[in-house]
């Protein structure tokens, strides 16, 4: 890591989070959901406070024939996710 | 009892010798938890002479098991016996009546003494146990004993004024009359001569007592008779005592326990001077003797009456909380007095209440500063709160300050002393806090690593910084953050510095705190990377350039400016100036030419550029001398495309800013003429280099928002001369008929506002709107 002796290096692995602070943010949740939006906020727990988000929820159609997913999207200006829900967090280049 | 046959076989017993023998058989077990086993016997001596076998009758074989299969009856006769339960039902009214009377009765007891110095009031040592132990030897006197009675022990005559104890006999006896009386109106009519079974049973089976008592024909005359027949003579007395004024008592009774004197009046009076109403009676007897009372008026009486109601009820009160008198023990206190302490101190306190609660006071701080509607109070607590942390050697606040200084210093203490707060776990990630109220549930607590010899290192990184990466930028950002929390949260500190008179020296505390405030600026300016060298040839942005493209850098920047020194802000003037034509709010800002709106995320940084960043740069411009704005305006020109950069709004807000503020010194005289003169050639010079670009300005489309660049014009109007005004005119003269048109056209707010726009233009040049028809 090129910033390593800054004054703050990368300790743990929330400090990677903290990078994204402000930042949009994909954010992978179980029961198949995605969010993306901006981080505003989040702790230990991987909490987070997303504002302007998008949601993507994935459905598999209930139907034996029809398997097809679908997909949901709902736009949410501010959201917390608790983070018991949280799969993975990854910045997201601006776009 | 019933199962005795106690009840039937009564009309039999009549006529039987005062002994009573099947009661006393009845009651054996009672016997059994006397502990004066050869009164009993002696008595029972007597007992058997005159026992008429009658008991013998008695089918008592199936009764070996009786007090285990009737629990009942233990409590049908504990009814009577047992004196600790009888006295918690009444505790309440005995609680008040313990008050009262020994309120009064020490005193009384000193001149009861004084009045019978003869008979030294008998103390029964503390030891004294409280069991159901009626003591024998109080009926040493036999039914027919002689009035002086035998010397008894008192039981703790000094007994605290409050809560449940055990009654003497005394009071069990003046208790059961008084039930007698209670019980007048329900209780079957008896013969009188049924009283004389009484004597015995005192002697043997005072539990008895009771049940029997209740059948006493309760009429005054009947009592008189039973009295003078079978009482022993200490209860006669005491029963003619009621009866006689209460001053006489003194003398009687000398080594009256006060509860009992007590117990006795209160029982006893309803019967034999049923006068006044009993609550306040028993307390005034004590007080004030009856024909006192009586002397007094009625108004007096009530008032009387009235005072002394109102000191039962605040004895009460008294007699009530003193029940929970020495639940905690002293340690218990004083953990509470800590705890009590702490928050005291954290309260008062408001940097640790910053610290803690940091979020709230800022927010809160923010609210009151912007909102002047918000109530009063929040207001008010807000600051407060921070100023009674600083106006600290103020009078008032001086009990205050020494309170917190001597609980600081105890919390520091309990601070230094080590704790175990952590717990290492093997493989975990770090180790693991326990919580407390001060922190509760700190997360994984990793030791920072003072990286050793971070700084060489730093020195050969510029060159991959200056190719930085996303994640390094943001890094540095994050860095920026922290110095710059660090530093403010050490500003905060400042208020727990004592307050420095004008003349005063500076303390040790001063010099340290400046200290470590220019160490913490310098690591804030450090972090910021603007020092970082301008490589002119690199193609790479500059680190702060960089950063500055996020807009968290740029809501920073107004945080951080107030930390900077004039010279630190001219610099990152400077740096921004130079590098106009590179910053992404510039470099984005430019439309695209089939574009009539910019990308919102462009917009969004823009727009937070010119609301965190331009403030504080147009703060420092406003005051600068007109030298330092030649010297940017001189830069611009020669650094930046000044054609590309008036296309933007950021762009067009720096020019602005640079030749409204000369014209400013202009104005107001005084500037060195050489500077004027300087400044005249900069200025020509971007008006040169702007002529025939002057409509690229606008932003596309008719109806979007050009204020801004109405503005420009004006402050370049302002400072033209004559040719130039003429050729700035015919250079905007279309735009200023559109908008004049179409300032008609729209609704009369935005039409209005329209023209207000371009007259700030007109009215600069000398002109106005309303001109031109």
């Amino acid at each position: 890591m090129s910033d390593a002796e800054d004054a703050s290096p990368i300790q743990e692995p929330l400090d990677l989070v903290r990078l994204s602070l402000d930042e949009q943010v994909f954010v992978k949740l179980r029961g198949d959901r995605e969010l993306r939006g901006r981080l505003h906020a989040y702790d230990s727990h991987c909490n987070l406070v997303l504002g302007d988000v998008e949601e993507t929820i994935y459905v598999v159609g209930d139907d034996e024939e029809d398997d097809s997913v679908k997909t949901i999207k709902k736009q949410s200006e501010m959201l917390f996710v608790r983070g018991d829900s949280v799969v993975l967090i990854s910045p997201q280049a601006q776009s | 009892m019933s199962f005795f046959g106690f009840d039937t076989s009564l009309p039999r017993d009549r006529g039987h010798p005062a002994a009573a023998p099947g009661f006393s058989q009845a009651t054996d077990h009672f016997a059994g938890l006397s502990n004066v086993d050869d009164d009993d016997d002696d008595d029972g001596i007597d007992f058997e002479d005159t026992y008429d076998g009658l008991g013998d009758k008695l089918d008592e074989k199936d009764d070996a098991f009786n007090d285990v299969t009737f629990g009942a009856l233990e409590e049908a006769i504990g009814k009577d016996f047992d004196f600790h339960g009888a006295t918690a039902r009444v505790a309440d009214a005995m609680e008040e009546e313990h008050e009262v009377f020994n309120r009064s009765a020490r005193n009384q007891s000193v001149a009861r003494v004084a009045a019978a110095p003869t008979q030294p009031a008998r103390v029964e040592p503390p030891t004294h146990v409280p069991v159901l132990r009626p003591d024998m030897s109080l009926w040493g006197s036999g039914p027919t004993a002689a009035p002086q009675p035998e010397p008894q022990p008192e039981p703790a005559p000094v007994a605290p004024p409050v809560g449940r104890k055990i009654l003497s006999l005394e009071e069990v006896e003046a208790q059961i009359l008084a039930n007698n009386e209670q019980r007048h109106q329900s209780s079957f009519q008896q013969p009188p001569a049924q009283g004389r079974q009484l004597p015995p049973q005192h002697q043997h089976i005072p539990p008895m007592v009771g049940p029997q008592l209740h059948q006493y024909p309760p009429q005054p005359h009947d009592l008189h008779q039973l009295q003078s027949q079978q009482f022993p003579a200490r209860i006669q007395s005491m029963l003619q005592r009621n009866q006689t004024p209460p001053q006489v008592q003194h003398h009687q009774i000398p080594e009256h326990h006060p509860g009992a004197v007590s117990l006795q009046q209160q029982r006893m009076q309803p019967m034999g001077q049923p006068l006044n109403p009993s609550r306040n009676q028993y307390g005034m007897t004590n007080h004030v003797p009856t024909p006192q009372l009586q002397k007094m008026t009625e108004a007096e009486k009530a008032r009387f009456l009235e005072e002394e109601s109102k000191r039962l009820k605040r004895n009460h009160k008294i007699a009530q909380l003193a029940r929970y008198n020495g639940l905690m023990t002293p340690a218990d206190k004083n953990f509470i007095t800590r705890i009590q302490l702490q928050h005291l101190v954290s309260i008062n306190n408001a940097e640790d209440n910053a610290n803690e609660d940091f979020y709230y006071i800022v927010h809160s701080a923010i609210r009151a500063r912007t909102n002047p509607q918000q109530p009063l109070n929040q207001f008010a607590q807000t600051y407060l709160f921070r100023q009674s942390a600083r106006g600290r050697n103020r009078q008032q606040d001086n009990h205050l300050q020494r309170m917190e200084q001597q609980v600081q210093r105890a919390v520091a203490a309990a601070k230094a002393r080590p704790k175990a707060s952590q717990l290492v776990l093997e493989g975990s990630l770090g180790k693991i806090s326990f919580s407390n109220v001060k922190t509760p549930r700190p997360m994984l607590n990793i030791k920072k690593s003072d990286a050793p010899g971070g700084e060489p290192i730093r020195r050969t990184q510029h060159s991959t910084f200056s190719s930085a990466d996303r994640k390094s930028l943001l890094r540095a950002i994050e860095n920026v953050y922290d110095a710059l929390l660090e530093l403010e949260v050490h500003e905060r500190e400042r208020a727990k510095l004592p307050i420095l008179m004008p003349d005063q020296q500076p303390q040790q505390a001063h010099v340290e705190w400046a200290e470590k405030r220019d160490q913490l600026a310098a690591k804030l300016w450090k972090e910021t990377k603007i020092m970082e060298p301008i490589d002119p040839t690199s193609t790479a942005t500059h680190p702060f350039i960089a950063i500055l493209s996020y807009s968290k850098m740029k809501r920073a920047v107004q945080r951080i400016f107030r930390h900077l020194d004039p010279e630190q802000r001219v610099t990152v003037l400077t740096m921004i100036v130079v590098h106009l034509g590179v910053l992404d709010v510039v470099k984005h800002g430019v439309y695209l030419p089939d574009e009539t709106q910019l990308p919102s995320a462009v917009r969004e940084e823009i727009e937070m550029f010119a609301a965190s960043v331009l403030p504080p740069l147009l703060g420092y411009v406003y005051e600068a001398p007109l030298s330092i704005v030649i010297g940017l305006l001189g830069i611009l020109l020669e650094r930046v495309d000044v054609v590309a950069v008036s296309k933007t709004k950021i762009g067009l807000a720096f020019l602005t800013m640079f030749s409204s503020r000369a014209e400013i010194v202009k104005q107001a005289g005084g500037a060195p003429e050489n500077e004027l003169q300087q400044w005249q050639m900069m200025y020509d010079r971007l008006f040169d280099s702007l002529q025939e670009h002057w409509m690229e300005c606008f932003p596309p489309g008719m109806f979007v928002d050009d204020v801004y660049v109405w503005q420009f014009l004006a402050s370049i109007a302002v400072g033209a001369n004559m040719p130039q005004q003429q050729a700035l005119v015919s250079a905007v003269k279309d735009r200023v008929m559109e908008n004049v048109r179409a300032s008609k056209t729209l609704p009369p707010e935005l039409g209005a506002q329209k023209s207000a726009n371009v007259n700030l233009f007109m009215r600069a040049i000398g002109l106005d709107v309303e001109l031109l028809g």
